[in-house]
């Protein structure tokens, strides 16, 4: 279900690398509120979802957080090109160049390799809605911390400032998604069932 | 629909960051946003920080999907002539304001001025996306043969993540 455009969502030309800001940076790639954690959660949390504007939703900006990781990986990948020895020893990017040389793999700031207890899917709609609202709130609050840091630093500044306005623009975005959870809910009781596992599939229009 | 039980769509929403000493921009000056002049929020996290009350249940109570009709949100202008870099920006930004609209009509798709918002950007994306690949190669698979050259150029472009040090 995925094709790609070459081209990144927004454009990116770091012309100074800097190993320091490459090794913060790398938490929105392999951290765990990063994006990589973003589109597999959200990806996967789509299957639960019975209803189609969730699900599309979900696929949607699961979809667009597959570009956001590229372009953090882009970034990172800028950052560390024509490093000499000295900047990557100096900078503290001596353990990771060791495994990685200055590939480009999913790890937090701090070294946590990237992994699935990042995120949840629980497998219920308003269990998944609330973790993805609060995991675009978290993304934002990372890039809050990393613009602290490259704020002087426009050309990377910039495209970080882009993607943290994304954030809070799918923030809104999962908010309408779970008002439009809650009206297919016993609206007495929104816990009566769970729509993931306890309502009848339905169809879409034209299936037949 | 005053008994709107959804925490998160009444709430004032601060956009900006505002201790932050740092001018937010989303670089898209004339993007997307369907919802902007209703929620006062063009999704760039604002350089003011201004809060705004989102209504939204109330208005959507009365008929209103929050687009806020003809007058409210920017259209992006027309296809540039001249460099591929300035098409290229040309393309970044009608795609995106296609995106944006896309995102918005997922939960929004009866709103009749965001269907009409993404069908004319998307067909300014798709007429722009024929130029550059005729001018300067393909973007995407189904352009990748524009030119029925005798070699598969698709894999002979620049990639976006060199920069523009290629």
């Amino acid at each position: 279900m995925w094709y790609y455009e070459k081209r990144l969502e927004y454009p990116i030309n770091i012309t100074t690398s800097n190993a320091k800001l490459a090794q913060f940076i790398a938490s929105q790639y392999g951290g765990p509120d990063g994006e990589i954690s973003a589109s597999m959660r959200y990806l996967s949390q789509r299957f639960s979802m019975k209803d189609r504007k969730v699900a599309g939703l979900l696929t949607d900006i699961g979809t667009e957080e597959l570009a956001h990781l590229e372009m953090v990986s882009t970034i990172i990948h800028q950052l560390t090109k024509g490093l000499s020895m000295e900047e990557i020893e100096k900078s503290g990017l001596g353990p990771y160049y060791i495994d990685h040389t200055v590939g480009v793999w999913p790890q937090a700031a701090g070294g946590i390799p990237f992994n699935a207890c990042e995120f949840q899917v629980k497998g219920d709609p308003v269990t998944d809605l609330h973790e993805d609202l609060a995991a675009e709130q978290k993304a934002r609050s990372t890039y809050d911390n990393i613009l602290r840091v490259v704020n002087n630093t426009p050309e990377v500044a910039d495209p970080i400032r882009f993607l943290r306005a994304r954030e809070v623009v799918h923030f809104q975005r999962f908010g309408e998604a779970l008002r439009n959870v809650q009206e297919g809910l016993d609206a007495k009781n929104f816990y009566a069932f769970s729509p993931g596992f306890d309502a009848p599939v339905t169809c879409p229009p034209n299936a037949k | 629909m005053s008994n709107n039980r959804n925490p998160y769509m009444n709430q004032n929403m601060s956009t900006g960051a505002r201790n932050m000493n740092v001018r937010v921009s989303c670089g898209y000056p004339n993007s997307a946003p369907i919802q902007r002049s209703a929620q006062n929020d063009c999704g760039c996290a604002g350089n003011t920080g201004t809060t705004q009350q989102n209504n939204y249940a109330q208005r959507l109570a009365q008929g209103d999907c929050g687009c806020a009709g003809n007058s409210g949100y920017a259209r992006v202008a027309d296809m540039p002539t001249g460099d591929r870099m300035s098409l290229l920006a040309y393309i970044d930004q009608v795609s995106f304001a296609a995106y944006e609209a896309a995102l918005y009509l997922d939960t929004h798709p009866d709103c009749q001025n965001g269907l009409q918002y993404f069908r004319e950007h998307n067909e300014k994306r798709n007429l722009a996306l024929k130029e550059y690949a005729k001018l300067y190669g393909p973007l995407t698979l189904e352009h990748a043969d524009e030119s029925c050259e005798a070699y598969w150029q698709w894999v002979n472009q620049p990639w976006p993540w060199e920069g523009g040090n290629c």
